[in-house]
């Protein structure tokens, strides 16, 4: 009989702990049990199997890595330094049980979501306020003013204007960001969260945006819920 | 993980989840440094937001695999974001990073994989791995060094037990092509 192709017999290699059973087929014309038979009387066709098989231990006896060179106290470190980001990052979170039952799929679509409300929120904003275009954090506004216009306490009009802007702003800068990034998700079956964290707007805006919201004071919030 | 541990995971209880970071740091560390090409920083920086993800998300783990597995799914999955956001940045080229390592070696014509150095060797399987695309990579890295069963690999990269030998095996086939154009022969 004649020879497979060794790519058959490599497949093949590949293929033997398959349960499909003898008589499936690795390849039109070769099923398991052909195969196993052939190699078995083939002196050649063994070789080629064995010589694939070896290859593979060679590479597992290599390794990717150099595993010895990492000691105990390496791991030592690591742990400290992972306990301390669990609890730098969800200190708020770390003693509170888990609430189940919140759906799937919230995390990747509650931002979106809140992103979409509060750009429309803002536009409107942009529009009650602001006479020229709206601005983005590279370009300057028309009339030269920019982003870094300074208020006039005595005008709550402007200032309500420069307030709008610096959230546009933002805004902008975080939709971009989110646009940027097409990871995919980390684990296909896990996107609960906690109620906490959906509450938590720093769960979802980067630094520069949570930055901008608190710098707003009571003050300067009362005077945009005043001109609403 | 028995039930009971589970419960106090899901309930809270930092003590338990310390014990399990302790368990379970190496094999997270070690797969995001295969992951990385051996990239230390990246790997470490990948096995902090692991467990940091884990501990977020610990009421989605239902115990239905292990939770090494669930651990080293997200470790692999992370250290994917992790590579594709850094090639993004250009902070690593494919093929460039670790070609540089290939540079100083010298191999003799039809050298075998055997009578290499160790990290000579090293270096050539490593940069094999990099360059075979991204799914066999994956496979690759999962089944000779996670000690991880077809069924295992499948699981965990979301394709059949059968689509990861036929994965497995176009791997392996690029690995010793591509050694052999670096005139090591496996």
């Amino acid at each position: 009989m004649k020879c497979p192709d060794s790519d058959v017999i490599t497949l093949y290699a590949s293929l033997q702990d398959s349960a499909a059973g003898e008589r499936v087929e690795v390849q039109p014309g070769w099923t398991h049990g052909q195969l196993r038979q052939h190699i078995s009387g083939c002196k050649s066709c063994a070789e080629t199997l064995e010589d694939w098989q070896r290859a593979i231990g060679r590479w597992q006896g290599v390794d990717l890595v150099d595993v010895g060179a990492f000691e105990d106290s390496y791991f030592d470190a690591l742990a400290e330094d992972i306990e301390r980001e669990l609890s730098g990052a969800s200190s708020r979170l770390a003693t509170e049980p888990v609430q189940l039952g919140v759906a799937r799929g919230t995390r990747k679509q509650l931002p979106g979501a809140l992103l979409a409300l509060a750009a429309i929120v803002l536009v409107g904003l942009a529009v009650l306020w602001s006479e020229g275009p709206i601005p983005t954090p590279d370009a300057p506004l028309a009339d030269g003013s920019g982003l870094a216009e300074s208020s006039d306490p005595s005008d709550p009009e402007a200032e309500g204007r420069q307030l709008g802007r610096k959230l546009l702003a933002a805004l902008a800068t975080e939709v971009g960001a989110e646009q940027s990034d097409s990871a995919t998700p980390l684990w296909s079956d896990s996107a609960l969260l906690t109620a906490s964290e959906e509450d938590d707007y720093g769960f979802y805006f980067t630094s520069d945006y949570r930055d901008d919201l608190d710098s707003l004071d009571g003050a300067e919030i009362d005077s945009i819920i005043q001109r609403l | 993980m028995d039930e009971a541990e589970l419960k106090r995971i899901q309930g809270g209880d930092r003590a338990v989840f310390s014990e399990l970071i302790r368990a379970h740091q190496r094999s997270v560390f070690f797969l995001a440094l295969r992951m990385s090409s051996g990239d230390e920083a990246l790997a470490r920086d990948i096995a902090q937001k692991t467990f940091l993800q884990a501990w977020r998300n610990r009421a989605s783990f239902r115990g239905d695999s292990s939770f090494k597995t669930w651990l080293l799914r997200i470790a692999s999955n992370l250290s994917k974001n992790e590579l594709r956001r850094a090639w993004r940045k250009r902070e690593v080229v494919p093929s460039e990073g670790i070609e540089g390592d290939l540079s100083g070696l010298v191999v003799t014509e039809q050298d075998s994989f055997e009578a290499l150095a160790t990290e000579q060797a090293r270096a050539f399987l490593r940069q094999a791995v990099a360059n075979l695309p991204e799914q066999q990579q994956r496979v690759a890295i999962l089944r000779l060094y996670e000690d991880m069963s077809f069924a295992e690999v499948g699981e965990h990269c979301g394709i059949t037990a059968n689509n990861a030998k036929v994965n497995f095996h176009h791997a392996v086939r690029n690995i010793r092509k591509f050694l052999a154009a670096q005139g090591v022969a496996a």
